[in-house]
């Protein structure tokens, strides 16, 4: 959507496409999201009587307007991010009374030292995936009943995506008194594709159909009308809400010094 | 000997080797000899702590109120249900209180000039004694009280005389403390009159109690049962079997949710207001036990009914080393205590936060640590020397001036703990943590802990893209392989050259160099 400014490195562009549906058995869409330079972020709300949505709302429209978060800023540290979602879960709490919270997950577009990173964040078990270099790999790690049950070596992932506790989320915002994100810093590289999701996508399809869509699907918004197409196909028991953003390398640049791809466009 | 004044009523008050604990009264009194024991020689909050909360057990609902009160080189206080201390340090109070908390409140404060206890009116007509009373010197002994006031820190100095407004007190015929302002409930007389009150909230600790201690059930039956992975549950959110959560973190349950969703408004409330499994499936669930008012909100120490939120002052733990050794005390009830979900204190690692700094001392970044970083980055237990150079705590002269250090130890900003030279010329200052690599990333951090990134250049492939890490750990800088493929070689003056172990960690002295391969290296100055 926008150039990053000159660095060591040649400019990244970025574009995104993105799209929610209420899914074919919810009444109330309690997905909300933003995907404007530099925050793409999902947030899945939850709580009875609508609550959830404007839990949701709430925490995007905070995200939204935070200053360091303003377009085309680079400059967003953890710190400010934490400030904001901790801002976002009192908001919250003050309008919804601590009945209704929302997962937050997504990436802010930094720059260290010239070098662009996604900063993603995560609370709850929406997910950010990566594409890069040919490999899909989910970078979020969720917070969830079965996720923990992963982790401790009781059940498979596979088992987890079945599981009956598999919607139990251990954190969120807005509610309950853990709501610390975790926070991981991945370089951006030429040809990168970035996944927002709520789990209404996550627990409808799987990573190898995703992995295929952003594979085969140049345009990011046909991607993402193709991957929430999926959800519905499968289902579509839950709110589905999809943020594509590709990254690539400015091409009238200074001549690419360190290309990974050696010129891979899709 | 010392100006330690009690006033007579039905708290149990022992007092030894510069250590008070108050129990409730009703505490079983088999308790007191082995405290009393205990304390006869250097105790520690730690020791007193475990003594106390082994003999009720593991039952947080059934443990009544406490206050440890430990004068060290500084005061340390720690204070469960209707406990209050009031510590002075010239003109400034500091009220820490039990109250409001699940667990209890802990604090270290620099030594005050004098503290008063004030025990909450476990009994009406106790309590309403205990106002008429008058105040009484106390040395070393177990007495019944309903309040306790001492004028100085076992400072040698000044133990001969009382301070002068332990004396004022004595001549205002019995009331605690005369400093001016508005002092919290701290007036004898103020107890009669807040009774009504104090019933209130004894009735509300009691709710918090109790949602506290299901959390607190949960995570201990987590530790005993495995997951219940073969129960039969509907999909979907129906009702579900009786579930014992594994985790102690909050968890709300979606399906539960949809299924109220998916039906009109007025079934709406079952599930929500009333728990149907006895093991209270959720914690959604949980907080129906605790009124309809809460019933979607989940089980939180800063949530309970009639409670305000719990100030950070009172839940916020100093991460002192006694107080990080505390949380870490393997009772498996600390765990769950809840500054350890709070935003903003109680990692392991230095936090970003507002951390329980004595008032009036300087939090920022002392002179050296001129960080690119807004202060809100790590930070680490320090003294600060006349000029601001921040210090180890246990340092009693400045490492770079030499001046002696009398301050109190505080957190500061994490200061610079050296400089990293790169091969490439680069000199980055060690005041955050770093990730050196050929594409550096970070993996999942809580927040605040965020280290910088340094890309450095290695087409030959002998760079991973995260390679080695130096973390910053309080005082120390630590090298961390970060499994690379090639690996990391430690260059340490007088030994041999030493490839690190894939994952290894070593604490780098001054003059350590790491070699990565394709002739990066990084070299370490100025470490202390």
């Amino acid at each position: 959507m926008s150039g990053s400014p000159p660095g060591q490195r040649p400019a990244m562009t970025f574009t995104v496409g993105h799209g929610t549906d209420r899914g074919l058995l919810r009444e109330v869409n309690e997905d909300a999201h933003i995907a404007a330079d530099p925050v793409f972020a999902v947030a899945d709300g939850m709580g009875g009587h609508e609550a959830g949505e404007v839990a949701s709302h709430e925490c995007i429209a905070v995200l939204g307007r935070q200053p360091v978060l303003a377009a085309g800023n680079r400059n967003a540290t953890t710190a400010d991010l934490r400030r904001a979602l901790q801002e976002a879960d009192q908001r919250i709490r003050d309008v919804a009374d601590a009945r209704a919270g929302t997962t937050l997950s997504g990436a802010v577009l930094v720059e260290e030292d010239g070098i662009p990173y996604w900063l993603v964040f995560n609370v709850g078990d929406s997910r950010t995936y990566r594409l890069s270099r040919g490999v899909f790999e989910q970078i979020s790690v969720d917070h969830s009943e079965v996720q923990e049950m992963v982790d401790a070596g009781y059940i498979t992932a596979r088992e987890a995506l079945v599981h009956p506790r598999r919607n139990v989320v251990t954190r969120a915002l807005g509610t309950g008194n853990d709501t610390e994100a975790d926070y991981w810093l991945v370089p951006v590289e030429h040809g990168d594709r970035l996944l927002v999701c709520s789990d209404g996508l996550s627990g409808e399809v799987t990573d190898d159909h995703m992995h295929r869509t952003l594979t085969t699907v140049g345009n990011p918004q046909e991607a993402a009308d193709s991957l929430i197409r999926a959800a519905l196909h499968s289902g579509g028991r839950d709110n589905v809400t999809v943020i594509v953003v590709d990254a690539a390398a400015a091409p009238q640049q200074d001549p690419v010094q360190d290309a990974p791809l050696g010129g891979h466009h899709d | 000997m010392t100006s330690t004044l009690y006033r007579p009523g039905p708290w149990l008050g022992i007092k030894r080797s510069g250590a008070v604990v108050i129990l409730a009264p009703g505490t079983d009194p088999g308790l007191v000899t082995p405290l009393w024991e205990s304390l006869a020689d250097a105790p520690s909050v730690d020791g007193i702590l475990n003594e106390i909360t082994h003999s009720f057990g593991t039952a947080l609902t059934a443990m009544p109120p406490f206050g440890i009160v430990l004068c060290t080189d500084r005061l340390h206080v720690v204070l469960r249900g209707e406990v209050t201390l009031t510590a002075l340090h010239g003109d400034e109070e500091t009220v820490v209180s039990g109250r409001d908390v699940s667990t209890w409140s802990e604090r270290t404060l620099p030594l005050p000039d004098g503290y008063e206890l004030s025990l909450g009116g476990y009994d009406d007509g106790e309590s309403a004694l205990g106002a008429r009373v008058a105040w009484l010197p106390l040395g070393d002994a177990v007495v019944l009280l309903s309040g306790l006031a001492d004028g100085t820190p076992l400072d040698e100095t000044s133990l001969d005389e009382a301070p002068p407004w332990a004396e004022d007190d004595e001549a205002a015929g019995g009331s605690a403390v005369t400093h001016e302002g508005p002092g919290p409930e701290e007036e004898p007389d103020a107890e009669a009159g807040d009774l009504a009150m104090e019933a209130d909230e004894t009735e509300a600790d009691e709710a918090a109690y109790a949602t506290f201690a299901q959390a607190a059930d949960a995570e201990w039956s987590a530790e005993l049962d495995g997951p219940d992975e073969d129960e039969p549950s509907a999909e979907q959110g129906g009702a579900q079997a009786p579930y014992e959560p594994e985790f102690d973190e909050p968890e709300f349950d979606e399906p539960e949710f949809e299924e109220l969703e998916s039906r009109e408004p007025e079934s709406g409330e079952p599930e929500f207001q009333a728990p149907e499994s006895a093991g209270a499936d959720s914690a959604w669930q949980d907080s129906g036990d605790s009124g309809p008012g809460h019933a979607v909100a989940p089980m939180t120490a800063d949530d309970m009914p009639p409670l305000p939120p719990t100030p950070p002052t009172v839940a916020a733990v100093v991460p002192d080393p006694a107080a990080v050794q505390h949380t870490d005390a393997d009772d498996g009830l600390i765990d769950a205590v809840p500054w350890r979900h709070t935003p903003a204190a109680g990692m392991a690692q230095p936090i970003v936060g507002p951390f329980d700094v004595p008032q009036g001392a300087p939090v920022d970044a002392p002179a050296e640590s001129a960080g690119s970083r807004p202060p809100t980055g790590p930070s680490v237990l320090a003294r600060l020397c006349p000029q601001g150079h921040a210090n180890p705590p246990q340092h009693s002269s400045c490492a770079l001036c030499g001046l002696p250090i009398t301050t109190e130890a505080q957190q500061v900003a994490q200061p610079s703990l050296g400089r990293m030279h790169l091969s490439t010329g680069e000199v980055i200052d060690l005041d955050h943590s770093l990730v050196i690599g050929r594409h550096p990333s970070v993996s999942r951090v809580p927040g605040g802990a965020m280290p910088r990134l340094v890309q450095v250049e290695g087409p030959g492939g002998d760079i991973s893209r995260s390679h080695v890490e130096v973390r910053l750990e309080g005082w120390d800088a630590v090298l961390v392989d970060l499994e690379a493929t090639n690996g990391t070689v430690l260059l340490r003056e007088g030994q041999e050259p030493r490839r690190l172990d894939p994952g290894e960690e070593v604490p780098l002295v001054d003059g350590d160099v790491a070699e990565l391969g394709e002739g990066v290296w990084l070299s370490f100055e100025g470490l202390r």
